[in-house]
């Protein structure tokens, strides 16, 4: 299994936080800015960043290629929000910090507490439907016919077994 | 990108400051928070105040500020400090040691949030064995200066961290449930040298408190070598 973790951090010193935990798929790793090639790849994991981070949004045209795949991808937190910016989607104010009960099924597991660190949320995706909701907000989204999942949380933390299931099926 | 360290001295705040002081960042001031609450969820207790004599042998500036340890008190302390460290150091963002807990880690996002700061966690998840290998491969000399967690007794007390330590806390781990880290509060630790550091601290007199599998090795005097 080929795995590309793509990361959408601006500042090197995130990438400890946010890669890190990803390192046990053996990837091979690329900033965002500097993707050389995708085909290869057989799952794609997009990273978060840190809240205070929104350079991937002034760069947003950078992940056109995110609607052209067929590659089954996994979006992390900022990497949720790519995916759901370039499906048509609408970004709005969504600050969220700490643990956020959430109800929901991802790979056939129901989720519970879920660590959130962002402040936006995208709303409105096109094709893609909603699998987990906090009270406050969407916290999953799934393509309806893709393989492409947005985690607006971060599963590292407390809920990893998400992103293995993703590797395995 | 000028940056500040939440730091007690004890080998994660040190690990952290070594790995954000690289590349496009620079630490500019290390913060130290001294609690009066022996008990602190947010704020490692014990010889914080070698944290001075780290700051030397590091040539980086140090905050340091009291507070009472009282529960939510202790986070407008902490704010306040890292308010301090921005306006004279003129910081962007926060490094942190934190690996596991989300009981600090959230509680520092949301700082960092208030004063529009980047905050750094560049220890976060990493695999508690894998962090105290990768300190001594990088020749870190580490003594745990407190313990609160059965079965650790006194002879840990002072003890440097080695790979045979590193061996009985991953048995341990495994046996009792104990975090290797000791971020559970299960233990604390002290840097006493690092390659980040210019000199060594030197420690001439010290102490033992013990008592029911909870205890401290408490400095009493030490120095620059």
């Amino acid at each position: 299994m080929k795995i590309l973790v793509i990361s959408t951090c601006k500042n090197k010193l995130s990438e400890y936080e946010f890669i890190r935990p990803f390192l046990k798929y053996k990837p091979r790793i690329e900033n965002y800015k500097e993707i050389k090639s995708i085909k290869w790849a057989d799952k794609i994991i997009i990273t978060g960043t840190a809240i205070q981070d929104n350079d991937y949004i002034n760069n947003i045209d950078s992940f056109e290629w995110i609607t052209k795949i067929k590659k089954p991808i996994i979006g992390i937190c900022s990497g949720a929000q790519i995916i759901g910016l370039v499906n048509g989607g609408k970004k709005i104010k969504n600050k969220e910090i700490g643990m956020v009960k959430t109800n929901g099924k991802i790979f056939g597991k129901k989720l519970n507490e879920v660590y959130s660190i962002h402040q936006n949320g995208i709303i409105n995706v096109e094709k893609f439907e909603i699998i987990a909701k906090s009270e406050k907000s969407d916290q999953i989204i799934k393509h309806k016919e893709k393989e492409i999942y947005g985690i607006y949380f971060h599963p590292e933390v407390r809920n990893m077994w998400i992103v293995d299931k993703f590797i395995e099926a | 990108m000028k940056l500040g360290v939440l730091f007690s001295g004890g080998k994660d705040s040190t690990y952290a400051l070594d790995l954000a002081d690289r590349d496009e960042n620079k630490v500019v001031c290390l913060i130290s928070i001294k609690s009066e609450n022996k008990d602190s969820y947010m704020f490692h207790t014990p010889n914080i105040d070698i944290t001075s004599l780290q700051s030397e042998s590091l040539d980086i500036p140090l905050i340091k500020k009291i507070t009472k340890g009282k529960k939510e008190t202790e986070l407008k302390d902490l704010e306040n400090a890292i308010k301090e460290a921005k306006k004279k150091y003129g910081i962007e963002g926060i490094v942190t040691g934190a690996v596991e807990s989300v009981y600090q880690g959230t509680r520092i996002q949301k700082i960092c949030d208030k004063l529009k700061l980047w905050c750094f966690n560049p220890l976060w998840q990493f695999n508690q064995i894998d962090l105290l290998n990768e300190l001594i491969k990088n020749k870190y000399e580490i003594i745990i200066s407190s313990i609160a967690a059965y079965p650790l007794n006194e002879s840990w007390l002072g003890r440097k961290i080695d790979k045979k330590t590193i061996l009985e806390l991953k048995n341990l781990q495994e046996k009792y449930g104990i975090n290797p880290a000791g971020e559970g509060g299960e233990f604390e630790s002290l840097v006493i040298n690092c390659p980040k550091f210019n000199k060594k601290i030197k420690i001439k007199r010290s102490e033992i408190e013990y008592k029911n599998n909870a205890g401290k090795y408490n400095i009493l005097e030490a120095n620059l070598k």
